[in-house]
């Protein structure tokens, strides 16, 4: 049985709770155990900037949470994905490690270095399989699926280490295993501008009208990331743009498993998922 | 691996504007083009107070760079000079809002860094009825209690911060 920790980030508890309700529902059917630890902020580039050692610290405490208990850490968040590895790598140097080290020691805690960093999606199409996956799909989701991958998981390729950066496919391959047609975007990788969000909302929205323009034509949106799936499922509401729903990636492996749509909080997205649903069931 | 921006790097580039073509950003605003921003560098110089650093959504699409650049490094490298130089502008603001949620809650409370960045205007970021479908949703939290690593989290900050 596949066990991880799980961190799921800040926004499980807010903006994307559905993200966490579906990626909990979907584990639990396909046997996959999360086991729930008192992680803290990845701390983003803001805290690295703002801070580097503490930045450092707080993805090592979250690390050594998941040491403590033996196991690979989980993640659905990009964001935290990308800066765990990154932290992961910084500290592989002896000196560094040491040092931050020295700061845990404060609050009781050690980071060893010998955890691995996973998002939901390689869980999913690596390590669970898609053999595993088709053996439980109990309903086809025959829609016109578009993914989208956001920065994050694919970029930079020498600290994620996870697909293609110019042409990213686990999504599809999983997609088109519970049966979705694949409607290609070709800003699939481009930035939501979430980033941004605050400072240039403007701009951000011009970002998310681009990725939406590029899906024209699907049935929905998926996503891997819940700054992403809040830029681009709140974001067409507020530019008032037809509506394409967009689903978390756990949503619609949700949905091929046969799980309500309660449970995966379908009800929770901004962009009503009424249309497609009565498409799939 | 190394991952500080080094000086030289700036020098080093010849202006193709391949990072340009592929920034998400310089698409849809024409006050964040990286190729200038990294030839004002070379010519005059950083201008710490240039807001415009703070629209790099750190989306590493300028990585393509023939000369090895990385202006998503030389953009991070600036604002940290930015906030360690005690800068005042929108977007040391923001990391002042952030870091404060972090420090107090253990996890970004993302209506709590709101609501301290942008003060009331907060309310104009979403129109109403989408507001409403928020926290009709679930997805508006006011009512924050800090996390069960909240207190590690503030002394990580503390050591950090003092060394």
């Amino acid at each position: 049985m596949l066990r991880y920790a799980y961190l799921p980030g800040c926004s499980a508890e807010s903006s994307s709770l559905e993200y966490d309700m579906s990626t909990r529902a979907v584990c639990k059917k396909l046997g996959i155990e999360l086991v729930d630890i008192p992680f803290n902020c990845c701390g983003t580039h803001i805290v690295e900037e703002f801070n580097e050692k503490a930045w450092l610290a707080l993805n090592a405490r979250n690390l050594a949470l998941a040491e403590e208990l033996g196991l690979d850490v989980v993640t659905i968040c990009s964001s935290c994905f990308f800066n765990m590895k990154k932290a992961k790598a910084m500290l592989e140097r002896e000196e560094v490690k040491s040092e931050v080290n020295e700061v845990l020691e404060r609050i009781g805690k050690k980071y060893e270095g010998n955890v691995e960093v996973k998002h939901i999606l390689g869980v999913l199409v690596d390590d669970y399989g898609i053999d595993g996956i088709i053996r439980n799909v109990e309903r086809l989701v025959e829609v016109k699926a578009s993914p989208y991958y956001g920065c994050l998981i694919v970029r930079p390729e020498e600290i994620v280490r996870f697909d293609n950066t110019e042409d990213p496919k686990k999504m599809e391959k999983l997609l088109e295993n519970l049966g979705c047609e694949i409607a290609d975007n070709p800003f699939k990788t481009d930035c939501c501008g979430a980033p941004i969000m605050l400072i240039d909302k403007e701009s951000h929205l011009r970002m998310v009208k681009r990725i939406l323009e590029g899906a024209e034509g699907a049935d929905c949106i998926v996503t891997v990331c819940p700054l992403c799936h809040y830029a681009l499922d709140v974001g067409q509401a507020v530019l008032g743009m037809p509506e394409i729903p967009v689903l978390h990636v756990t949503q619609i492996v949700g949905l091929a498993l046969g799980i309500e749509e309660k449970e995966l909080g379908l009800d929770k997205n901004i962009t009503p998922t009424e249309k497609l649903l009565e498409k799939v069931i | 691996m190394e991952l500080v921006m080094n000086v030289s790097d700036i020098q080093r580039c010849y202006q193709c504007g391949t990072c340009t073509g592929d920034c998400p950003v310089a698409w849809v605003n024409e006050e964040f083009n990286p190729r200038r921003i990294v030839l004002s560098l070379q010519v005059n110089g950083q201008d710490l107070g240039n807001e415009a650093y703070w629209l790099c959504a750190m989306c590493f699409k300028c990585l393509r760079c023939p000369r090895d650049v990385k202006p998503v490094e030389i953009f991070s490298e600036l604002r940290k000079m930015a906030i360690s130089g005690g800068v005042e502008n929108v977007g040391t603001k923001l990391v002042k809002a952030f870091v404060d949620v972090v420090k107090e809650y253990g996890r970004l409370v993302e209506t709590k860094f709101m609501l301290k960045f942008m003060g009331i205007e907060s309310i104009k970021m979403l129109p109403p009825s989408i507001a409403f479908k928020m926290w009709r949703n679930g997805k508006v939290s006011i009512s924050a209690k800090k996390s069960e690593c909240a207190e590690e989290v503030r002394k990580i900050f503390e050591v950090c911060e003092n060394a």
